[in-house]
Parts: structure tokens; C-alpha cells; sequence
């Protein structure tokens, strides 16, 4: 008889129900971190369990772990399986993972919006507070710039990162893709993003999984806001329903951890701390630090929170551009550009 | 040139890991270039067009590690190989290890170590300030090591420790020893009667070893920032610690060390000590006036002089320090006076303590009427930047966040300073370099393995180009030092320096020999 060390899950994201739905469900570890360890099973869904001191996500699944928390010395090892057996996890003949008082973690739903003038100068001066803050690695050069990248006015930038200075020129294309509703523009562009840059998420893929989240996240708080659907509606739908569709179609080009929370991006789901930051650069009340609350999600990896903020600028200012015609109006504001135009037209059509 | 692909399958590191490698794999003898990313087909394409793949990279799949090396010579390749799996292996070894655990959190840290009273943060800059918020929050007094923190940062936190009664000593705090244990960049020396607070760390540091060099030790150092005296921060925590010391039965004679501070603030503090219980030797650089009607406190102008003074106040001899400039010394100097061409007398003061430069930068300023040029803001000095440059002494704080954004401090990484000294030695202008070297814990292990190698060269140089060129060192430290002082000062001896122990000396010396006049150095002619 084998004895296993059990441990208490906490909570466990999206991701786990996915995977758990099939209750023959083996996987294998993959990869051992310090607080985390990464399981993928035959279809190649990928899961991440972690220890209870790390924040939510939609892949993670939060375990009571010792702490300080060493996985590897606990005996959590490459190879591993994970076995899914009577309303718990068995990994190797060591450990039982309980999931008897866990949790669901759901990301919050997001239905009221400041104006979108006032979401714009939280998204400016958040940007303004984190400027001396931005590394000048993967894709985080491009948060300062996320504003002009979404109204198509960015000239230049100047930084030390190939990588930025490579993904700029695919942004544009993306961002002029989705105003003016060209597919084949969208596409390009995301399968020139994907995979791009350091760390073992490549910031390009930290990139757009922010921007299709800061996107989706303006347009739905406004439309359930009682936003103008017929404005938003039909077209822009089928338009970021094409660039999600875009974005999980070339997620195969890049690392499978990558690919499954792009995958998640796409449904709308990402970390904890992502989720709380946008709640509140929308929320009407919002009182938060949102420089607190930004430097919550750049802690993650060495860029790869950074991009994701570059990200979420970029999806944030092209959803406001897209839903508030008198955006224009604001001080500072930008002109109504021809891609505007063109959008507006394709959705009223 | 060579270039060579290692192709790790599966291999999932994290991103901070990858980006140490391709750091550590870059500071290998032979490796030109080093990329380390997930071979996904648009990063071959960034490393293609870097001209970094070969056909094994171009194999590589999105799960793939790719390792890309530029090499000075095919010859490495062989080589190169298991070093890099070395540093794999040493980057994975701390994970597996349960004795060397390294908290990753404030959580971690408190949780792992739940009597500790201070913590000692040294993260990037972006995120002090935040984690600063979270000790003091948590009862827990802070040392904040890390620089580029937003002066608007600094006064919240020091009004908010203030308030809870702890001390912030920081931002850009390099230097403390509390209880006689070291913090940051300290020397070795003895538990003694002097108590410190100090708003320069190398400061600090000369002091507490000039002051050991004469057998006396300290009570506490406490370091308080560099800019806890500017006007907006009002001395917080100087005025802290003024009052900590103040009744700590181990202080006999107090000693406080700044850069000039604001006049608010000089006045607040000259106040703060005009009636203490206990002499109060007080150096801001460059200020020499009494303040009337307190008797106890002594105006120093330099750190030399604050400890002969304090030395003076304890009833020791500090002839150690104040016989200037030893024989042997008296003949190297007298020999590169000579050596050198009028025309090519100028000093390179080439600092890795802010303080020590900002304290040359006084000193020469009175001994010469040759321009100066600097990158630290000082008035009558010259800026560096974009100034014709010729005809005159430069001083540069190498430890200003020009030189430090994304690689160690100077006190540590000696490579900027190594090229600075072979690039001057080819300026014919030059005739003297002028280095500090600080020893203790925290800093360079061996620094004159480092500078001798670099000052041979500059003196090769300059001899094929028949010049002469002198080297003067500080060096800052104590023979309890990890480094060893005495192999240090031999070494660097043996590179044709002169070596000393005080800041103020080194330029006195530097400057006799520029100008051709030993007399400036007392006792030198």
C-alpha cells in the first residue's frame, strides 16, 4: 500500500472544468517551477497547479502546498502523471490533491462603465504613473505608445527592445485590419505576433491576449451599460469574432503553456490581477490604485506582464475608439479617422 | 565569428531565467552575442534576421529552447557547449534545494523569518516604493537599497514610517550597520563609540574605515538615503536618527555626513544637534561655517577631516591619517610629477561612489584652475554632456543611473570602468587617473584582479605612445575586509598605482602631480 501525501485544492479555474470534463482525464508534468508545476494531457490542454500564495488564473488550479513552497524538493518531478480518481487528483504515487472544499474561480463580469472619457484619462494617467516603470524588454515599449497604435497616428518609437521594433509595424496592420474590417489584414498581422519575443510566453502572444481582453472588456461593460448595440453590434461582432478566431488559429505557432492562455484570452478569461485592473479602469466608482493594481499584473515573468499591459492599453483605447462617437470631443481628443468611419459604416450596414 | 544553435526539446524555463542566461552567457570569455528564446517561427525570424540561426535553430519547434551563441572563434564551439549547460544547471539548482530557499515575496519573507524587525529591499525601482509600503505596513523597519524611486515616493514613505515610529533608511540606501551587523555595502570594523547617520553610503564608508584604521569602531551606521536631506524630504530620517542615537549608551560622539544639503533642512538639523549630550561631528561636504552658540558641534568640510576630528574628540591619534603622505608614497609621486608631459597633465577621476566624486570635485576645484567637467551638478563644474571637452580634469560618478540602468553597480561590476581607464589612457590629454576602490561585504570580491590587468594596460598604452600615465587610488577599506586590504594594495601597487586610504589625499596627490607641483601634497615637496 502506498501512502500519498494529500493536499487541500483551493480553487481552480476554467481551465480545470475543461480538462475535468472528461473523467478519464491523465496528464503529465511537464515543467517543475519552484511554486508550480505544468501538466498537459493527451489532447494537449494544459493545466497549472500551483501553490495557494500565487493569484487565479483560467489554467491554474490553486493547491494548500507547505510553504515556503519548493515543488521540486517536495518530489514533484517531470513525467509525472496526474490522474483524475473519485473527486481528486493522484500525481505519481505520491500525492492526492482533494478537491472536495475547493472553489470555482470565476473571473468577474464587468457591467457598468465609467464614460468613456473618463475610462481614457484613467488609461493616460495610468499610463503617465507607469512610464519611468516600463522596461525597455520584449513588447513593454509599446504601453507608452498603445494610445497612438490605436488611433493609427503612431510615427515611429524609439527603444533598445528588436523585438518591439519588429511587432510595431504588425500592430498597426492589426489595428487598421479591425477598423476598417480587412480579415486578411487582421490575419496577417496576428500570425506575425504570435510567438514573438523572449520568455517562455512570448510577449507577442502577452500582447494580443491583452488587447482582444481590453477590447472585449470595453465593448461589453458599454453595451451592458445599455451601450448603442446597434452602433457596436453586428459588425463588430463579426469582427472580433474573426480576430479571436484569428488569434486561436495561430496559437499553434507558439509554446503549448502560450497557447492555452491565449485560448483563454480569446473566452475572455485571464489572471486575477488582469481581471481586477480592468474592473477598475471601468468601474464608475472606482477608488483603486490603479498603479497598485497595474504593477499587480507587470509582476509577472520578467516582461511578460509588462506586454500584457501593453496589451490591455492598446485593446482598451481601440474599444473606446469604436464605441464612443463623441470621443471626439474630448479634450485632446482625435479626429475621426477613415478606418472609423469605414467601421461605423460596416456596422450599420 | 561563429555562430552556433543549442536546441533544448520541451524546454520550459521561466522568463526571468532565460533572460539571467542570456546575461550570464554574455559575460563568458568568447561569447559575442547571446539570445536565449522558444523557437516559435517568429522568433527564428527576429534571430534570423540578427543573423543568430544556423539549421539547427531553423529545426526548432514553438516548445523548443533555442540557444544562440556568437562566438569570437569557431574554435569555442566545442567548448561553449557544457559551460552553458552549466549555467542551465546552476539556474535549475536553486529550485530543487530547500536550504537555499530565497523568499519571492514580502509574504514569504515574513513568513520564513517571522521575528525579523527590518526588511531589506532591493527590487527594481518601479516596484520599491510599493514593497516599502508593504513592510512599514507590516511593523517592520526598512532599508531600501533600490534606486529610482520617485522623490514624491520617498517623502509618503519616510512621513508614513515616521508615523508608525520605524525607520526608512532609503531609497538608494547603500549602506548601514546595525547592531554591528552590515548591511548593503559595509566594511568590517569594530564595534566602538561612534555613532553615524549618513545620507552618502561611500561617505560612510570612508569614515568608518579611516576611523578603524585608527582602532576605533562603531556603535551604529545608520544610512538615511542621499536624499534625505533635500528640502522636500526636510531630513526625516537624519533628524531619526539624530534621536535614536541620542540615547543609545553605547554613542559617544555622534557624526553626521551628507552632500550640502537644502538650507531648510541644514538648519533644521544643525538645530536638531546644536544641544545634545554629546559632541556631534558634522560633514556636509564642502561647509565649513560654525553654527553659533553650540559649542558641540564641529564643521567639518571633509570626510578626512570629520575623522581626525572625531578621533581628535575620543582622545586618539589619528597621525595615522593626518601624516598625509607616507615616504614611499612621497617617491612615487615625486617620480610620476616628473614623468609626466605639461601637456598631458590632466586627471580622469574615474568614482564609483557618488560622495567621494562629489568631495574631489570640491577639492580640485580649490587646488586647480584647469576646467572641470562632471556628471554630477555642482556649481563651477562643467557638464559633461555635449561640452567641449577638451582642456580639462573630467570626474565621473560611475554609479550614477546613466551608467547602472540594467547592470550592477559599479562597487561591484568593474567592467564600465576598466574600458573608461584603457579608452583615457589613449587620450593625450590625460596624465592621471584617479580611482576609489571600495572593499567590504557586498562589494567586488577581488577588485584589483580587475583594475591592475586595466591599469597595466593604460600604461602600456600611453608608454607606446611615449607619454606617462599615473594612477592614484583610494582604496576604502579595512583589514577585516573580505578582500584582503593588503593583497589589494599590493596588487595594486604592482600596477604602478599609488595607493591610499583617504579620498582627500588621493586628490591632493592627483592634483600635485597634474600640475608639476609636490607642494600642494604638504609634504611632498
Amino acid at each position: 500500500m502506498t501512502l500519498r501525501r494529500a493536499f487541500d485544492v483551493i480553487s481552480y479555474g476554467p481551465g480545470l472544468r475543461e480538462c475535468m470534463s472528461d473523467s478519464s482525464y491523465a496528464g503529465e508534468v511537464v515543467a517543475v517551477f519552484r511554486s508550480s508545476f505544468y501538466v498537459r494531457d493527451s489532447s494537449g490542454g494544459l493545466l497549472c497547479v500551483a501553490s495557494h500564495t500565487l493569484e487565479d488564473g483560467p489554467i491554474m488550479l490553486k493547491v494548500r502546498f507547505p510553504t515556503p513552497c519548493d515543488l521540486a524538493a517536495l518530489g514533484v518531478k517531470v513525467g509525472m502523471a496526474l490522474l483524475w480518481e473519485n473527486g481528486g487528483l493522484l500525481l505519481g504515487n505520491s500525492f492526492r490533491f482533494d478537491m472536495s472544499r475547493s472553489t470555482a474561480w470565476v473571473p468577474p463580469v464587468i457591467k457598468t462603465m465609467a464614460s468613456p472619457r473618463e475610462v481614457s484619462l484613467r488609461l493616460r494617467t495610468l499610463v503617465r504613473r507607469l512610464l519611468e516603470r516600463i522596461p525597455d524588454a520584449g513588447l513593454a515599449p509599446l504601453l507608452p505608445c498603445a494610445e497612438d497604435l490605436a488611433y493609427g497616428s503612431l510615427t515611429g518609437i524609439s527603444c533598445n527592445s528588436e523585438a518591439a521594433i519588429h511587432a510595431v509595424s504588425s500592430v498597426r496592420r492589426l489595428v487598421q485590419g479591425i477598423c476598417e474590417g480587412d480579415r486578411r489584414e487582421i490575419d496577417v498581422a496576428i500570425g506575425r505576433i504570435v510567438g514573438l519575443g523572449p520568455g517562455l510566453t512570448p510577449s507577442g502572444d502577452d500582447v494580443l491576449g491583452g488587447a482582444i481582453l481590453g477590447m472585449n472588456a470595453v465593448i461589453d461593460a458599454y453595451v451592458s451599460e445599455g451601450g448603442n448595440e446597434k452602433i457596436v453590434g453586428a459588425g463588430w461582432r463579426e469582427i472580433v469574432s474573426f480576430t479571436t478566431q484569428s488569434i486561436v488559429r495561430h496559437a499553434s505557432g507558439t509554446t503549448d503553456i502560450s497557447a492555452a492562455l491565449l485560448r483563454h484570452a480569446a473566452k475572455g478569461v485571464a489572471s486575477a490581477p488582469v481581471h481586477r485592473l480592468l474592473l477598475h479602469l471601468l468601474h464608475p466608482g472606482c477608488t483603486a490604485d490603479l498603479v497598485e493594481g497595474a504593477l499587480a499584473v507587470a509582476d509577472a515573468g520578467h516582461t511578460s506582464g509588462w506586454d500584457m499591459l501593453a496589451g490591455l492599453a492598446l485593446g482598451m483605447h481601440l474599444g473606446l475608439r469604436i464605441i464612443d462617437e463623441e470621443y471626439t470631443g474630448l479634450a485632446g481628443g482625435r479626429p475621426v479617422r477613415s478606418g472609423q468611419r469605414r467601421l461605423l459604416e460596416l456596422e450599420t450596414r | 565569428m561563429s555562430i552556433k544553435n543549442l536546441v533544448l526539446s520541451n524546454h520550459y524555463r521561466d522568463s526571468v531565467m532565460l533572460m539571467r542566461l542570456s546575461q550570464d552567457l554574455e559575460a563568458l570569455a568568447g561569447i559575442v552575442q547571446a539570445t536565449a528564446m522558444m523557437g516559435t517561427e517568429n522568433n527564428k525570424t527576429l534571430m534570423d534576421e540578427a543573423a543568430l540561426l544556423t539549421d539547427d535553430g531553423r529545426a526548432a519547434r514553438p516548445n523548443d529552447l533555442v540557444i544562440a551563441l556568437r562566438l569570437s572563434s569557431r574554435d569555442l564551439e566545442t567548448s561553449v557547449v557544457p559551460r552553458v549547460r552549466e549555467l542551465l544547471e546552476a539556474g535549475a539548482a536553486p529550485e530543487s534545494s530547500q536550504s537555499n530557499f530565497t523568499p519571492r515575496s514580502l509574504d514569504g519573507a515574513v513568513e520564513a523569518t517571522p521575528d525579523a524587525n527590518l526588511a531589506l529591499i532591493s527590487v527594481p525601482g518601479p516596484y520599491a516604493a510599493y514593497e516599502a509600503t508593504n513592510a512599514l505596513d507590516r511593523d517592520l523597519n526598512v532599508l531600501l537599497f533600490s534606486n529610482n524611486v520617485s522623490i514624491e515616493d520617498e517623502v509618503a514613505l519616510k512621513r508614513r514610517a515616521v508615523e508608525r515610529g520605524l525607520f526608512m533608511f532609503g531609497p538608494d540606501c547603500g549602506t548601514a550597520i546595525i547592531n554591528g551587523v552590515p548591511l548593503g555595502f559595509a566594511n568590517h570594523v569594530p564595534r566602538g563609540r561612534v555613532g553615524l547617520v549618513s545620507a552618502s553610503g561611500t561617505g560612510l564608508q570612508q569614515v568608518i574605515c579611516l576611523l578603524a584604521a585608527s582602532g576605533e569602531g562603531v556603535s551604529q551606521a545608520l544610512g538615511v538615503g542621499g536624499r534625505d536631506l533635500d528640502d522636500r524630504v526636510g531630513g526625516a530620517m537624519m533628524l531619526e536618527g539624530i534621536r535614536a542615537l541620542e540615547s543609545d549608551e553605547d554613542t559617544e560622539v555622534m557624526v553626521l555626513i551628507s552632500k550640502p544639503p537644502g538650507e531648510l533642512t541644514r538648519g533644521r538639523i544643525l538645530d536638531e544637534v546644536s544641544n545634545l549630550g554629546m559632541p556631534c561631528v558634522v560633514c556636509f561636504l564642502g561647509v565649513e561655517d560654525q553654527p553659533k552658540g553650540s559649542p558641540g558641534v564641529f564643521m567639518e568640510p571633509t570626510l578626512e577631516r570629520a575623522a581626525t576630528k572625531t578621533l581628535a574628540l575620543l582622545g586618539l591619534d589619528s597621525s595615522d591619517i593626518e601624516s598625509r603622505i607616507v615616504p614611499s608614497v612621497t617617491e612615487q609621486m615625486s617620480k610620476a610629477a616628473k614623468a609626466i608631459n605639461r601637456e598631458s597633465r590632466y586627471i580622469r577621476g574615474l568614482y564609483s561612489g557618488g560622495t567621494l566624486c562629489h568631495e574631489a570635485l570640491l577639492l580640485l576645484r580649490h587646488m586647480d584652475d584647469a576646467d572641470i567637467y562632471s556628471n554630477l551638478d555642482l556649481a563651477g563644474v562643467r557638464s559633461l554632456d555635449g561640452a567641449a571637452l577638451s582642456g580639462g580634469h573630467h570626474l565621473i560618478d560611475l554609479g550614477d543611473d546613466v551608467f547602472t540602468v540594467g547592470r550592477p553597480h559599479p562597487i561591484i561590476d568593474l567592467r564600465e570602468r576598466c574600458q573608461h581607464i584603457v579608452r583615457e589612457a589613449a587620450n593625450p590629454e590625460v596624465g592621471v587617473l584617479l580611482l576609489d576602490v571600495m572593499l567590504g561585504y557586498g562589494a567586488h570580491p577581488d577588485p584589483a584582479s580587475e583594475l591592475a590587468p586595466a591599469l597595466k594596460e593604460a600604461r602600456r598604452i600611453a608608454s607606446r605612445d611615449e607619454r606617462s600615465i599615473a594612477a592614484v587610488v583610494v582604496l576604502c577599506g579595512t583589514r577585516g575586509d573580505p578582500q584582503s586590504f593588503d593583497r589589494q594594495r599590493e596588487e595594486l601597487t604592482g600596477a604602478g598605482a599609488i595607493v591610499v586610504q583617504s579620498n582627500a589625499q588621493a586628490v591632493t596627490i592627483a592634483a600635485a602631480i597634474s600640475r608639476g607641483d609636490l607642494r600642494l601634497a604638504g609634504n611632498g615637496g
